[in-house]
C-alpha cells in the first residue's frame, strides 16, 4: 500500500471517529443553548462544514500558485480536485445554513445578510471555475487559466469570513470575537471535534477523488497510446 | 419530536446524504475505472522475454530455486 493511499485510509478512519463522537456528545451531552434552545445544535454540523469550505478553496488557490510558480502539471490536478471539494462542502453550507434560518428565523434565505449573500457569491463563483475549466481544452492553458481563477476566488475567502464583523444591522450570530469563543467548554470541545472531523473528511475525500483523477488521467494517455 | 428536533436532525442527515451521494458516485467512476483497465489488459500484446517473440514459461520450482540452494538445505541431523 503507497503512503498516499495509507493516508488515505487514516483520515477516512479519523473522520469516522470524530464525526460520530461529535454528533453523539452534540445530541446527548452538550448542554441546550439558553437563547436559541435545541435548534442550536445544527451549530455542530454548520460552522466546521463551512471552514472546511473555506480551507477547501484555500488549499486550490494554495495549489494554483504551485502550479504558476513551477509549471508543474500535477498541481492542476490537485487544485481542480481541493475546488470541487469546496463546492461540495459549500452546497453542505448552504444547505445546512437554510435550515437552521428556517427554524430560527422564520425564513429559509435572507438577501439582507451579508454572510449568507457573500458565501452565496464565493460559492457561485467557484461553481464558475468548472465552467470556465470544461470551456477551455485540456492542457497548459487549461491548467493557466483555472490556476489563476481559483487565486481570484480566494480572495473572497476574507471577506465572507469578516462579513458578519462588518456588517451593522445582523441576525447571524458571532460566536468567535476578540475575547474568545462565546460559548461554553463543552460546546468548545465538541466544536472544535466536529471541526477535526470534517477536515479529516474532506481529506479523505480529497485523496481518493485525487488518486481516481490521476487514473482517469493515466488511463487517457494509455488509451491514447494505443490507438 | 419536537419542531426543533426534526430540523435538526433534517440537517445532519443532509450532511449525510450528500456524503453518500459522493460516494455512491465515486464507486460508479470506479467501477467504470476499472472496467476501462480491463478492456487495455485485453487489448495489450502479452509479454515476451526472448528475441522469437515465445514466452518464457518459468516454473514455480525454478524460480524459487536459486543459485545457493546447496547452501540453504537442511543440515543433516547430527547421529
Amino acid at each position: 500500500m503507497s503512503l498516499r493511499n495509507s493516508l488515505g485510509s487514516v483520515f477516512a478512519i479519523a473522520a469516522f471517529a470524530f464525526l460520530i463522537a461529535s454528533i453523539a456528545l452534540a445530541f446527548y451531552w452538550v448542554p441546550t443553548d439558553a437563547d436559541q434552545g435545541f435548534s442550536q445544535r445544527i451549530f455542530y454540523i454548520h460552522v466546521p462544514v463551512a471552514l472546511t469550505a473555506y480551507v477547501c478553496f484555500a488549499w486550490g488557490a494554495w495549489k494554483a500558485l504551485r502550479l504558476l510558480w513551477t509549471g508543474d502539471k500535477r498541481y492542476d490536478l490537485e487544485s481542480y480536485t481541493a475546488v470541487h471539494m469546496g463546492v461540495i462542502f459549500g452546497v453542505l453550507v448552504l444547505a445546512t445554513g437554510a435550515i437552521w434560518a428556517r427554524i430560527s428565523w422564520g425564513v429559509w434565505w435572507s438577501w439582507g445578510e451579508r454572510q449568507l449573500v457573500l458565501f452565496l457569491i464565493l460559492f457561485l463563483f467557484y461553481c464558475a471555475y468548472f465552467m470556465l475549466r470544461n470551456s477551455v481544452d485540456a492542457g497548459p492553458r487549461q491548467a493557466r487559466m483555472s490556476a489563476v481563477y481559483s487565486l481570484f476566488g480566494v480572495v473572497l475567502i476574507p471577506i465572507s469570513f469578516l462579513a458578519i464583523r462588518l456588517a451593522e444591522n445582523f441576525i447571524h450570530p458571532v460566536v468567535f470575537t476578540r475575547d474568545g469563543p462565546q460559548m461554553a467548554g463543552s460546546m468548545f470541545f465538541v466544536f472544535c471535534l466536529a471541526t477535526v472531523g470534517t477536515l479529516a473528511l474532506a481529506a479523505a475525500l480529497y485523496h481518493v477523488e485525487l488518486s481516481g483523477k490521476r487514473l482517469d488521467l493515466k488511463l487517457k494517455e494509455l488509451r491514447k497510446a494505443h490507438s | 419530536m419536537t419542531t426543533a428536533e426534526t430540523y435538526v436532525t433534517a440537517a445532519f442527515l443532509v450532511f449525510l446524504a450528500v456524503v453518500l451521494a459522493w460516494l455512491v458516485i465515486y464507486a460508479f467512476k470506479m467501477r467504470r475505472l476499472e472496467q476501462e483497465v480491463r478492456e487495455l489488459a485485453e487489448r495489450a500484446p502479452a509479454p515476451t522475454s526472448d528475441s522469437t517473440g515465445a514466452p518464457k514459461v518459468v516454473s514455480a520450482r525454478e524460480s524459487d530455486a536459486g543459485p545457493d540452494q546447496e547452501s540453504r538445505r537442511a543440515p543433516e541431523p547430527v547421529r
